[in-house]
């Protein structure tokens, strides 16, 4: 138990400072980054679990890359202080940069592409309305911070797809 | 013009419901209702081992890797070894049906051969597959022919001949999934799904004998 404090209260600081082990290779997965916010914000699975209105079996389960989480977990976690961009893009949103947002028709039609692939059941029917309106805002919020080029987008669809395990 | 609206609302009520009964039919036939209860009783076990041994240990590692093969399990309609998921993931991303994947993955027909994953192309498929629906067609054919042909009412032999007709809707794709279909998924996405898993499959290193370092 006092082994896992110590580990928790080293993987704040010294990610913070950029030398964690964990933070020196880049978290490739959406499972291996949710685990590193999670020890970034100093919590325990069954803490987080409660924060994300889920059980800790669901936690773990995300943890491992098993299944993926809904977007109400997500923003729930991103209530609690997770970095949502860093979950679902492995990259940080700097500060003061979220406010506002231009994007160009070719952008936006791209960007209705990516939601029209990604959000569907496991039968390939389209989600609630609902889901994929939050997922395209989360996608224009991204695309600022990334720029709108095709390459950008390309990567951010990959990134995507890794995280949905497609 | 709202009898219209109205009329296009209900067919598409009544489609969306045939849509879920046969979705349930298949489901019921696939057998994946077994997987999932397997699923659920891994989660069971993982929150007892997660709240003895914590997440970091070995016991949960097992745990959760036994989970995760019964989770693609569920998503494939059967557990398969990891080499041949990873080729379905990849078939899929490849834009290649699930449907047809999950009907490879059911009836085993893709499979790991030493490093790679081939599709079977057995000779006694297309055989099994139409003798099958040839049985079941004669068989209904029959039991209405005994209906029709009884000296019962008129309204009794077309109740009778409806009953027996659902029974096979929902008897035949039984059959179906492990024959007709199961022969036609290896047809129509066999040589795709083969690419993908070789396009998919990870480098091979060279094994070299012990023997030529000593010498």
């Amino acid at each position: 138990m006092v082994i896992d404090v110590q580990n928790k209260q080293d993987g704040v600081q010294i990610s913070e400072h950029h030398s964690d082990r964990r933070a020196a290779v880049k978290p490739r997965t959406f499972g291996q980054r949710l685990r590193h916010e999670r020890d970034r914000l100093g919590l325990s699975q069954a803490d987080f679990a409660e924060r994300g209105g889920v059980r800790r079996t669901t936690q773990h389960i995300y943890e491992s890359d098993t299944r993926v989480p809904d977007l109400n977990y997500l923003e729930r976690v991103q209530e609690a202080g997770a970095d949502l961009a860093y979950l679902v893009l492995g990259e940080r949103l700097p500060p003061g940069r979220q406010d506002t947002i231009t994007l160009s028709y070719a952008t936006l039609s791209n960007i209705y592409r990516v939601v029209d692939e990604f959000c569907r059941d496991d039968d390939g029917h389209p989600l609630p309305l609902d889901s994929r309106l939050r997922f395209f805002q989360l996608l224009c919020a991204s695309v600022k911070d990334r720029g709108s080029s095709d390459a950008e987008l390309e990567s951010l669809r990959s990134e995507l797809a890794r995280f949905t395990g497609t | 013009m709202r009898t219209n609206n109205l009329s296009q609302r209900g067919l598409h009520v009544v489609s969306q419901s045939m849509s879920t009964v046969v979705e349930i039919r298949d489901r019921f036939w696939s057998g994946v209702w077994w997987t999932e209860w397997r699923r659920r009783r891994q989660e069971a076990l993982m929150a007892k081992v997660l709240e003895d041994a914590g997440e970091d240990s070995m016991a949960a590692r097992t745990v959760t890797e036994r989970h995760r093969w019964l989770e693609r399990g569920v998503k494939y309609w059967r557990p398969s070894p990891p080499l041949v998921i990873a080729a379905l993931e990849a078939s899929e991303r490849a834009g290649i049906p699930r449907r047809d994947l999950r009907l490879l993955a059911l009836n085993r027909d893709l499979r790991q051969v030493g490093d790679d994953v081939k599709v079977r192309r057995a000779w006694w498929a297309p055989v099994l597959a139409y003798s099958a629906l040839i049985l079941i067609l004669c068989h209904w054919a029959l039991l209405s022919a005994l209906v029709v042909f009884s000296p019962a009412m008129w309204v009794a032999k077309v109740i009778g001949v409806a009953a027996i007709s659902f029974f096979y809707w929902f008897l035949w794709p039984g059959f179906g999934l492990y024959s007709t279909q199961a022969y036609a998924a290896v047809k129509r996405s066999g040589t795709a799904v083969e690419q993908a898993a070789r396009a998919a499959s990870p480098p091979k290193a060279p094994v070299v004998p012990l023997q030529a370092h000593r010498m």
